[in-house]
């Protein structure tokens, strides 16, 4: 047993020692006695401190709580405390310290000493303040992330991680990933994945992941290997991130560009079209001048040879079949050529169109009632449009009737009925509102278009006939659509022809009837 | 009755010519003219009751010499031979008060019908 100044000299050594701040201070809270710890804890030199009190150093926050365990000390409640607590440091600087107090009372029970040990826990705090902002970050994230061990045990989640699975923290850290997510997805989907992850693989994948009240969404996957400072891998960080958003955006994105794709395409082929159509326009403009030109010209020479012969035709008197017959001819051609003329100029003639509001069932009766009927020839008229005003161009669109009907009357005045009955001649021409069209409709019990003419039947240039430059049907097809409509043709071999003109409805400024 | 005191304008002499003689024994009294601005000298000159005037002529035009012609002959009636369907001057011309238009080539007993009608008148 060491003897009492072993003993008191052993008790300087502990108080020397440094290992903890240690305070002895009286009632008064005068500070007595302390070691140099203590003065490096609070920063101030001993001299300093032999004036000062627990007051000066404690944070005015931390002042009532240390105050009132004072108070209860002092009234004998209790005999000592512990405390967290800051001081202020002669630098200014807050200290975080811990304190445990302890009191030893005189033989009345009043306080004799206090004896406290000051420990500096700054850095504990610091670090705890550390944890607790990475914990926030970590809960922030919409992302759910967690921790598991190389036993597939959770040891951290965030709170997304909670909210997503419905779990409450203490049912998940500690537990399984098996029995937190379900023994199959656990062992057929995750366990593959999480062994590769722990033998050092980075794994990432997408995958459909159903949300409780959000519905199915897409996600991707990430399995980090955890690795401590020797390299071995001791768990596995996933993250599990929604992109749901990104993956409909990209699938809208691809949508668009094809989408683009293909109004470029279209742009680019309708802008093909349109250039075409402009070199051919041009060309034709030209053509179209020329053609008038030479038209115009041609038409003042044959002007003059039916004065003259018609001259010829009065003074010559002739019996002699020969000569009149010559004289005739004469005429006749110079109407052909007349009427080659006006097919041309037809066909060529690129402006002027003018559309105008008319009673179409009147207007077209008009046109019929000034063409000449062959003989035996009957014209039947079905004019159903009760009224109905359309704008037309009335000139361009007679032409395309009187071509149109004409053709007709000569398919049916041809002799060489190849089915060896000749019906009796008969056309009908027939107007209707139908499927958003306005029809013209010219039907003959002719012979009909042959099966190999028919589909060249609207190339400008070709012709059957001895006598026609073949752009009829070609220049009726052009006013059909400067109108917007168009010409069908529906020929049955020796059975006739049904030719339909058709304009679309919404030239129609008064509806059939109304 | 008085006959039609009738002046014909046309370049092409073919033509103007041939009419000429034809209306001549039809029993009309036909000047023949080749030219607008001769067209203008005659109608300056001598009364006319009728003009068959080419609208494609070369100097005055046969608008420019129908106008000429309702100044100078107010009483006198226009007609136009034309080779021309759709033209401005035709246009033209018909709303200056031509009272029919010839469109060429055109049959002679057409015109004939023509004139019988503004004899009546």
């Amino acid at each position: 047993m060491p003897g009492t100044n072993d003993i008191e000299k052993l008790l300087h050594c502990f108080f020397d020692a440094g290992l903890i701040g240690m305070v002895l201070s009286t009632p008064r809270k005068e500070i007595a006695q302390f070691n140099d710890t203590f003065c490096g804890i609070v920063g101030y030199s001993r001299a300093e401190l032999a004036t000062m009190t627990w007051k000066d150093l404690t944070h005015v926050d931390d002042l009532q709580a240390s105050t009132a365990q004072f108070d209860r000390l002092m009234a004998g409640e209790i005999e000592g405390f512990s405390q967290d607590k800051r001081y202020i440091r002669k630098d200014g600087n807050i200290v975080d310290v811990r304190i445990s107090s302890k009191c030893t009372r005189k033989a009345d029970g009043t306080v004799d000493y206090f004896i406290t040990f000051v420990e500096d826990i700054s850095e504990r705090k610091q670090a705890e303040e550390m944890l607790l902002r990475y914990e926030q970050i970590v809960n922030a994230s919409t992302d759910h992330l967690s921790f598991i061990d190389s036993n597939y045990h959770y040891l951290a989640v965030n709170q997304r991680f909670l909210d997503v699975f419905g779990k409450r923290r203490e049912e998940v850290i500690g537990h399984s990933f098996a029995d937190v997510l379900g023994k199959e997805r656990f062992e057929k989907f995750s366990k593959p994945r999480l062994d590769r992850c722990l033998a050092g693989e980075l794994i990432r994948f997408e995958s459909l992941f159903d949300y409780a009240g959000e519905g199915r969404r897409w996600v991707e996957v990430q399995y980090l290997p955890y690795r401590r400072e020797d390299g071995t891998v001791a768990g596995v960080i996933i993250t599990v991130h929604d992109i749901t958003d990104l993956k409909n955006t990209a699938e809208e994105l691809k949508k668009h560009r094809q989408h683009l794709q293909e109004l470029v395409a279209e742009r680019t082929a309708e802008l093909e079209s349109a250039q075409q159509e402009l070199l051919r326009n041009e060309r034709l403009s030209v053509l179209g001048q020329l053609t008038a030109t030479v038209g115009h010209e041609l038409r003042n020479p044959l002007s003059a040879i039916l004065p003259a012969v018609y001259l010829l035709k009065m003074h010559m008197q002739s019996d002699d079949k020969r000569v009149t017959s010559a004289l005739e001819r004469i005429e006749r051609n110079t109407g052909r050529c007349d009427k080659i003329i006006a097919e041309l100029l037809d066909f060529t003639r690129m402006t002027d169109f003018a559309l105008q509001p008319l009673s179409f069932d009147a207007w077209l009766a008009e046109v019929l009632d000034e063409q000449t009927v062959p003989e035996g020839l009957t014209v039947r008229r079905e004019l159903n449009l009760a009224g109905a005003v359309v704008r037309i161009d009335p000139d361009r669109l007679r032409r395309a009737v009187i071509n149109v009907y004409d053709n007709a009357c000569q398919a049916m005045a041809r002799e060489d009925n190849p089915n060896g009955i000749t019906p009796a001649p008969c056309l009908t021409v027939s107007t209707r509102s139908i499927n958003n069209r306005i029809e013209i409709r010219i039907r003959d019990n002719g012979n009909g278009i042959p099966a190999d003419v028919l589909p060249r039947i609207f190339e400008p240039l070709y012709s059957t006939k001895s006598f026609g430059m073949g752009l009829g049907l070609p220049t009726v097809k052009q006013i059909m659509t400067q109108h917007g409509g168009d010409i069908e043709i529906d020929s049955n071999g020796g059975h006739g022809t049904c030719v339909t003109l058709w304009l679309p409805l919404d030239l129609t400024e008064k509806g059939p009837g109304s | 009755m008085k006959p039609l005191r009738i002046l014909i304008v046309d370049d092409n002499r073919d033509l103007s010519d041939s009419l000429g003689i034809l209306l001549e024994e039809q029993g009309y009294l036909v000047t023949v003219v080749y030219s607008g601005e001769e067209a203008v000298d005659r109608a300056r000159e001598e009364a006319i009751d009728l003009a068959i005037i080419d609208l494609k002529l070369p100097g005055i035009n046969g608008a420019e010499v129908l106008r000429a012609m309702r100044r100078l002959q107010p009483g006198c009636q226009n007609m136009i031979m034309t080779g021309f369907h759709v033209d401005r001057l035709l246009t033209e011309a018909t709303e200056d008060g031509a009272v029919c238009v010839l469109h060429k080539p055109f049959p002679m007993e057409k015109l004939f019908t023509q004139l019988a009608e503004i004899q009546q008148n």
